[in-house]
C-alpha cells in the first residue's frame, strides 16, 4: 500500500469520514491501487460504507467499482471483498428502485464469487428480488438455501432474515394455496410495563416493539428476547416506523423526526414559495434511497423531502385525507387515503403507481405493509384489521374478535414484522396484542 | 562391310548419339576383364546381353574385329545353352547367332556361318529369320540349311483340347504341323479324365509325319473356380488342390480335379475367415462338370454393442469402422469370425475397449460400460533406450490405475521433442495437441519430457481432452512413477454425476419442512404432494429440517421409493414418493480444482453407467471454460450441447450459460444473450445444476434487465 494511502486511512479516526478530509477519495484512490495488495480491498470497501453511511453514493459506488476493477476474478479469485463490492453495487441500485438489475449484481456474486457469507447475502436479495417479481417458488428456493447454508458461510444475519422472510412466504403465498388461514391465533404481549393508553406502534423486522403511551406519556422499547422494555422519555403521541437502516423513527409534533438513539431531523415545506415547518407531523416513513415522505395533519398532505431534508413537493392532492403511510420491501411508498377510502401506492420516487386496496371502511386509521407489498389496514371504528396482496387482492380480515377469542375495543394502530406478524396497540384494552 | 537394315539404322542413330561414348562406359564396366573360365559354371544373362549389346555396338561402328572379339566371348561363356535352356538366355543367345551370322555372311566365312546357322536350327526348329530383317541372301541359306536339318510332325488329338508333348516337353501348337528336328520323338498326349497315350514316330528331314492320338475317357472331372483365390478344395474327403489366383484377381483360376466315377459325390471348399462350402452331386456319366466360380461369402457374426451413446467411433483390430444402429440405440456390427478387439470412444473422451469371439452366424453382444480413456503419449527428449525405458517404467504404473481405461500410445513422443512435450501442457502447441486428440479417444493425456540436466527425471503433463485449462504438470524420477499414480487416482475421483429428482421445493418451518411449491411433472407432483403440507417423517423416521431431507434424499441415491408422512389441514397422510434421477453439473470456482471437475466431466469419470448425458457434459465443460475466462470455448460448447427441452434440468439451463457467456467477456453480444435468457426464462420450473436446482427464473430476468440497461444506454 502507498505510502499516502496508508497515511489517509489511519488518520481516519472514529468516523469513516475522517480520512476523506475533503478530498474526493475515488479520485485518491485510483492512481495509487495500481500495486495494492489484496488485503486493502478490506480498506477500500470500509471506505466506501463510510461513504454510503453519509449520503456520499456516488463516491460510495465508485470505490465499489474501484474494488472490482482493481481486484479483479482472474487475478485475485478469492477475494472476498470484491464479492462484498458487488452486493454493496446492487444494494445500490436497490435503493433507486432497480431491483432487477440489483440482481444481476447478486447473481454474479452467486455463480462467480469464492463461497463466503457475501454469497449468501446475495442469494438472500436476490430472494427479494424475486419476491417483487412475485416468484414465489424462486424465492422459496434461495430464502431456503440461504437458512440451509447458514451453518457453513456464517452469516446468521442473512440466515434470520431468510427465515423471517420464509415464514412471511409461507404464511399467505403457500397457506394460500392450501386454503388454511395465514393467522390462527393472537395474544396480548406482555411489554414488561403496565399500560395505560397505547396509540401507536411499530415493530422492527425481528419483533422488536416501538410503543407509544399516550397516557404514560412515554416509548417503550421491547426486545421480545427480554422481559423488561426499555423506557424512553419522549413526549409523542404520532406514530413512529421502523426504518430501512434498522433505526426506529419517532414523528414529533412539531420537532421533526427523531432517529432514536442518533439525531433529530427538522423539516421545513416550501409550499406556496413560503418556507414553513411542519404543524403536526404524525407518520412518515423513509425510502431506500434516503427520500422522506411525511405525514402532516394541519393541513392533512405527505410531502417529500430528499435524503438531505430539502423540499420536494406533496405527494398527495387537495382532495386526499392521507391518514398514515408505509413502505414495502422494494420502497413503494403506501399512503391511506381516508377520503376514497383507498391504498394508494407510489414508486420509490413518488410517481402515483395505483390503488391496492379498497373497501367500505367506517374509519380507516392505520395501514402496514409488508415486504411482500400485502398492505394491512385498520379500521378503527369496526375494529377490524383489512389484508390485502399487492394486486389489490382482498387476504383476510381479523377481528374484531381475534382467533384466541380476543376482542379488539379501541385499536388505534398497527406494525406488521418481516415475518407477517401483526402488532395492534389497542388503546381501550390497553394491550399489545399479537395476531401471527 | 553391310549390316541389316535394321541394324543400319540403329547404328546411324547411335553414331549420332555418340556411340564412342557407349563404347567407353562399357569398357569402364570392366567387361573385358571377365576371365573366360568363369562363363562355364554360371551363366549371368547379365553379363551376356552387355557383351552383346557391345559387340553389336563395334560392329555397327564398322570395328569387325572388336566386334567379334566380343562376341567370342560371349560364346565361350554361351557353350552350355542349348534348346532346354531357360528362355531368356536361349533368346540371348539367338540373338548372338543372329549377328555373328550376319557378320559372317558380310565378311564371307561360310564354313563358320553355317555352323552359327545350324545352331541357331537346333536351338528352334521353328526359328525363322526371316522375321529378323536379314539379307536375303543370308535367308535363302539358313533354310537351305533347315531343310537339312527340320521335319515335321502332323499331330491329330482327340479329344482336341489334350495337352501335347514332344519328349516329355510340353508343346504349345499353333497348327497342326510341328517342326520338329530330324530323328526320333516321343509324342504323347494328356488331359484329365482320360488316359494318357504316347507314340515314338521317326521323322526325316524335310518330311513330315502324321500321328494320331487318340485318348480313351478314365474318369469325369469337375473344375471349379472360387472368389476369392486360395480355397482348399476337398473331394470325397481328399484334398485335390488350392485354387489358386488369377491374373487379373478378381477370382481364381479353374481348379480341375479327376478321377471322379460316376455316382454321388462330395465336394467341400473352405477359406480362411469363410463360410465352407458344401456340396453333394451326382456324376451320372464320364463327362466334365463345370461348378463355375464360387463366391466365397464371410463367415460373419453379428455383435451388438449396448449402452454406447450418440455420438461415438468403434475402432475393430486397431481400424475405425462404420455401423449401424439398432431401434434401441445399440450398435451393430457384423464381424468376421475369430477373435477381435473392440475400441469404443465416445464423445468427452470416454471410452470402452473389449473383446469378442465371433463364431459364424452367432451373436455376441457386449454391455458397453465407458470409462475414461487415459493415453499414455510416451517421453519425449534422451535417446531411444532412455525412452523405452521411461515408457515402460510409467505404463507399468499406469496399467495400475484401475479408474482409467488405459491406451498405450507411447510411440507418440518419439516423434517430438521435449521441448514440444512441456508445451502441450501450456496448450501452446495446439494443434499437435489436437492431432493427439483427434487420433486417441481418450479424455486425459500424459505424455512425458526428459529433464534436460537429469535425465533420472521425467516431467509429465496431464491434460484433459479440449480442455484451454492448464494442466498438471509433475515431475518423477524415472524409475519411480509413483506420483504418476498418485496423481492420475486423485483426478479420477467420482463426481457425482446424476442425483436424485424429488420435486420438492421445501421451506423450514416452526414444526419441520413445509412444502413450498411442487414442480409439475415432477415425482413429487404424481405422489399427491401439494403446497402447504407438512413432511412430518420419511420412512418412520422424523424429518425436521429441509436440509436434513435433502441429506437424506441425497444419500438414498434415485430410483428409490419412500412413504412420506405428511400433514395437511391438520389431517396426517402418507405419500410414497418415488425418486427418479437427474443429471447434475457442477461448478469449480476454485482453479485449482479445475483440472480435477474438468478431466472428471471431460472424460466423464464417474459416467460408469453411462447415464450421464453428453449435452450435460458439454454444459460441465462449458461451466468450467466460463470459469476460466475461456467465453468464446464456452460458447462454442454451448451451442452444441443439444438438452432436452421437457426437463426442469436442461435446454433452457444451457441456454441460461449461453446468455451468460454471450454478455461476458471484452466484446459481447447483447443481442444473441437476451435471446438466449429469455428462452431460458420462459420456462418457469428450469433450474440450474439438477432438477431440484436453483431456479433459472430469478437469475435470468435479473440479467435481462441489465443487458436492457447497457442496450439502453
Amino acid at each position: 500500500m502507498s505510502r499516502q494511502l496508508r497515511s489517509v486511512i489511519e488518520d481516519r479516526g472514529s468516523s469513516p469520514l475522517g480520512l476523506l478530509g475533503g478530498l474526493s477519495v475515488v479520485a485518491l484512490l485510483v492512481p495509487l491501487l495500481a500495486a495494492t495488495p489484496q488485503s486493502d480491498a478490506e480498506t477500500i470497501f470500509a471506505t466506501a460504507e463510510g461513504l454510503l453511511h453519509t449520503g456520499r453514493v456516488a463516491e460510495a459506488r465508485a470505490a465499489y467499482l474501484e474494488i472490482v476493477d482493481t481486484f479483479p476474478r482472474a487475478t485475485h479469485p478469492q477475494l472476498v471483498w470484491r464479492a462484498a463490492a458487488r452486493v454493496g453495487l446492487g444494494d445500490l441500485l436497490w435503493r433507486n428502485g432497480d431491483w432487477q438489475r440489483a440482481g444481476a449484481e447478486y447473481v454474479d456474486v452467486i455463480e462467480f464469487e469464492p463461497r463466503s457469507k457475501w454469497t449468501s447475502r446475495a442469494r438472500l436479495k436476490l430472494a427479494y428480488v424475486a419476491l417483487a417479481g412475485e416468484d414465489w417458488a424462486g424465492a422459496i428456493d434461495l430464502l431456503q438455501r440461504v437458512v440451509s447454508a447458514a451453518g457453513t458461510v456464517a452469516d446468521t444475519s442473512a440466515a434470520a432474515a431468510a427465515r423471517r422472510t420464509l415464514a412471511l412466504v409461507e404464511r399467505f403465498h403457500v397457506r394460500g394455496a392450501s386454503s388454511a388461514a395465514p393467522y390462527t391465533r393472537a395474544s396480548v404481549i406482555n411489554m414488561g410495563a403496565e399500560l395505560d393508553r397505547p396509540v401507536a406502534i411499530a415493530a422492527s423486522a425481528d419483533g422488536q416493539v416501538l410503543l407509544i403511551d399516550e397516557g404514560a406519556p412515554a416509548v417503550l422499547l421491547k426486545d421480545p428476547a427480554r422481559d423488561a422494555a426499555s423506557r424512553l422519555t419522549y413526549n409523542a403521541h404520532s406514530r413512529p416506523w421502523w426504518g430501512v437502516d434498522g433505526l426506529p423513527y419517532l414523528p414529533t409534533r412539531k420537532a421533526g423526526v427523531i432517529a432514536l438513539g442518533g439525531s433529530r431531523l427538522g423539516f421545513m415545506s416550501n409550499e406556496r414559495g413560503r418556507s414553513m415547518p411542519l404543524k403536526d407531523l404524525q407518520a412518515g416513513v423513509r425510502t431506500p434511497n434516503g427520500c422522506w415522505f411525511l405525514l402532516d395533519a394541519d393541513p392533512r398532505r405527505v410531502l417529500k423531502f430528499d435524503s438531505d431534508g430539502t423540499y420536494r413537493g406533496l405527494a398527495t392532492t387537495t382532495r386526499e385525507e392521507p391518514v398514515d403511510v408505509a413502505i414495502d420491501g422494494v420502497g413503494r411508498l403506501y399512503i391511506l387515503d381516508r377520503a376514497s377510502s383507498q391504498v394508494i401506492r407510489f414508486s420509490a420516487d413518488g410517481e402515483r403507481d395505483g390503488i391496492v386496496a379498497t373497501a367500505r371502511w367506517r374509519r380507516p386509521e392505520a395501514l402496514a405493509v409488508d415486504r411482500l407489498g400485502n398492505s394491512y389496514v385498520l379500521d378503527r371504528d369496526a375494529r377490524t384489521i383489512d389484508i390485502f396482496s399487492s394486486t389489490g387482492q382482498r387476504l383476510g380480515r381479523l377481528g374484531p374478535t381475534l382467533p384466541g377469542n380476543i376482542e379488539l375495543r379501541s385499536p388505534r394502530d398497527l406494525a406488521v414484522d418481516a415475518s407477517g406478524r401483526i402488532y395492534i396497540a389497542d388503546r381501550n384494552l390497553r394491550a399489545v396484542v399479537l395476531v401471527e | 562391310m553391310r549390316v541389316p537394315r535394321a541394324r543400319a539404322t540403329r547404328a546411324r542413330r547411335l553414331r549420332a548419339e555418340g556411340g564412342r561414348c557407349l563404347l567407353a562406359v562399357l569398357a569402364l564396366v570392366g567387361i573385358g576383364a571377365v576371365p573366360p573360365a568363369a562363363a562355364a559354371q554360371e551363366i549371368d544373362p547379365e553379363t551376356l546381353r552387355l557383351f552383346l549389346a557391345r559387340a553389336e555396338a563395334l560392329l555397327d561402328v564398322g570395328d569387325a574385329a572388336a566386334g567379334m572379339s566380343t562376341l567370342d566371348r560371349l560364346f565361350a561363356r554361351a557353350e552350355s545353352i542349348d534348346a532346354d535352356s531357360p528362355e531368356p538366355l536361349r533368346l540371348l543367345l539367338q540373338r548372338a547367332l543372329e549377328t555373328r551370322a550376319a557378320a559372317r555372311w558380310e565378311s564371307g566365312s561360310r564354313q563358320e556361318l553355317d555352323t552359327d546357322l545350324d545352331r541357331l536350327i537346333r536351338l528352334d526348329p521353328g526359328y525363322d529369320l526371316a522375321t529378323t530383317g536379314a539379307e536375303e541372301g543370308l535367308m535363302a541359306r539358313f533354310n537351305r540349311r533347315r531343310e537339312r536339318l527340320v521335319g515335321f510332325l502332323r499331330v491329330g488329338l482327340a479329344p482336341a483340347d489334350a495337352e501335347l508333348m514332344l519328349n516329355g516337353v510340353r508343346v504349345e501348337r499353333i497348327g497342326d504341323i510341328i517342326p520338329v528336328l530330324a530323328g526320333d520323338h516321343v509324342v504323347s498326349a494328356r488331359r484329365r479324365g482320360f488316359a494318357p497315350q504316347q507314340e515314338e514316330v521317326s521323322v526325316r528331314a524335310n518330311r513330315t509325319e502324321g500321328v494320331g492320338l487318340t485318348l480313351e475317357r478314365s474318369s469325369a472331372t469337375v473344375q471349379v473356380a472360387t472368389s476369392p483365390a486360395g480355397a482348399r478344395v476337398v473331394l470325397d474327403g481328399e484334398l485335390v488342390g488350392t485354387t489358386a489366383a488369377s491374373v487379373d484377381g478378381t477370382a481364381s483360376v479353374p481348379l480341375v480335379v479327376e478321377g471322379l466315377l460316376p455316382g454321388w459325390h462330395e465336394i467341400e471348399i473352405t477359406l480362411a475367415n469363410h463360410r465352407p462350402f458344401r456340396q453333394r452331386f451326382e456324376v451320372p456319366t464320364l463327362t466334365d462338370y463345370d461348378l463355375g466360380t464360387l463366391d466365397m461369402r464371410l463367415a460373419v457374426g453379428a455383435v451388438t454393442l449396448r449402452g454406447v451413446p450418440e455420438p461415438a467411433e468403434v475402432w475393430i483390430d486397431g481400424g475405425s469402422v462404420a455401423f449401424t444402429r439398432g431401434g434401441d440405440g445399440s450398435i451393430r456390427l457384423q464381424l468376421s469370425v475369430g477373435d477381435h478387439d473392440i475400441l469404443i470412444g465416445t464423445s468427452g473422451g470416454r471410452v470402452w475397449s473389449g473383446s469378442v469371439a465371433v463364431v459364424d452366424g452367432g451373436t455376441a453382444s457386449r454391455n458397453v460400460r465407458l470409462a475414461a480413456g487415459l493415453a499414455f503419449l510416451g517421453v519425449a527428449g534422451s535417446d531411444a533406450l532412455d525412452r523405452e525405458s521411461a515408457n515402460e517404467a510409467i505404463l507399468r504404473a499406469l496399467r495400475q490405475v484401475t479408474a482409467w481405461t488405459l491406451l498405450d500410445r507411447s510411440s507418440f513422443a518419439a516423434d517430438i521433442s521435449a521441448g514440444e512435450a512441456l508445451q502441450l501442457g501450456d496448450g501452446s502447441q495446439q494443434d499437435l495437441r489436437r492431432r493427439f486428440e483427434h487420433e486417441t479417444p481418450a479424455g486425459l493425456f500424459v505424455i512425458g519430457a526428459f529433464d534436460q540436466r537429469d535425465r533420472g527425471i521425467v516431467h509429465l503433463n496431464i491434460w484433459a481432452v479440449g480442455a484451454a485449462l492448464p494442466s498438471a504438470r509433475i515431475s518423477i524420477l524415472q524409475g519411480d512413477p509413483e506420483a504418476l499414480r498418485e496423481a492420475l487416482q486423485a483426478l479420477a475421483l467420482p463426481l457425482p454425476e446424476v442425483r436424485p429428482w424429488h420435486g420438492l421445493v421445501l421451506l423450514d418451518g416452526p414444526l419441520g419442512p413445509i412444502v413450498g411449491a411442487v414442480d409439475p411433472d415432477s415425482p413429487a407432483a404424481r405422489a399427491g404432494f401439494a403446497a402447504g403440507d407438512r413432511l412430518v417423517s420419511l420412512d418412520g423416521g422424523g424429518v425436521t429440517t429441509t436440509r436434513a431431507f435433502s441429506d437424506w434424499v441425497v444419500a438414498a441415491g434415485p430410483q428409490r421409493s419412500v412413504d412420506i408422512a405428511i400433514e395437511r389441514g391438520g389431517q396426517a397422510r402418507s405419500l410414497r414418493l418415488d425418486l427418479d434421477s437427474s443429471p447434475q453439473v457442477a461448478t469449480a470456482a476454485n482453479p485449482t480444482t479445475a483440472l480435477n471437475w474438468w478431466a472428471r466431466a471431460a472424460a466423464g469419470i464417474s459416467a460408469a453407467d453411462g447415464t450421464q448425458p453428453i449435452w450435460a457434459l458439454h454444459l460441465q465443460q462449458a461451466l468450467l471454460l466460463i470459469n476460466s475466462g475461456q467465453t468464446d470455448a464456452a460458447v462454442e460448447m454451448l451451442w452444441d450441447a443439444a438438452a432436452p427441452a421437457d426437463s426442469p434440468f436442461g435446454q433452457a439451463a444451457v441456454d441460461y450459460w449461453l446468455g451468460v457467456t454471450l454478455s461476458m467477456g471484452t466484446n459481447p453480444d447483447f443481442s444473441a444473450a437476451r435471446n438466449a435468457l429469455n428462452r431460458a426464462a420462459g420456462a418457469p420450473d428450469a433450474r440450474l445444476f439438477h432438477n431440484d436446482g436453483p431456479f433459472i427464473g430469478p437469475r435470468a430476468r435479473a440479467r435481462i434487465a441489465r443487458i436492457a440497461a447497457i442496450t439502453e444506454r
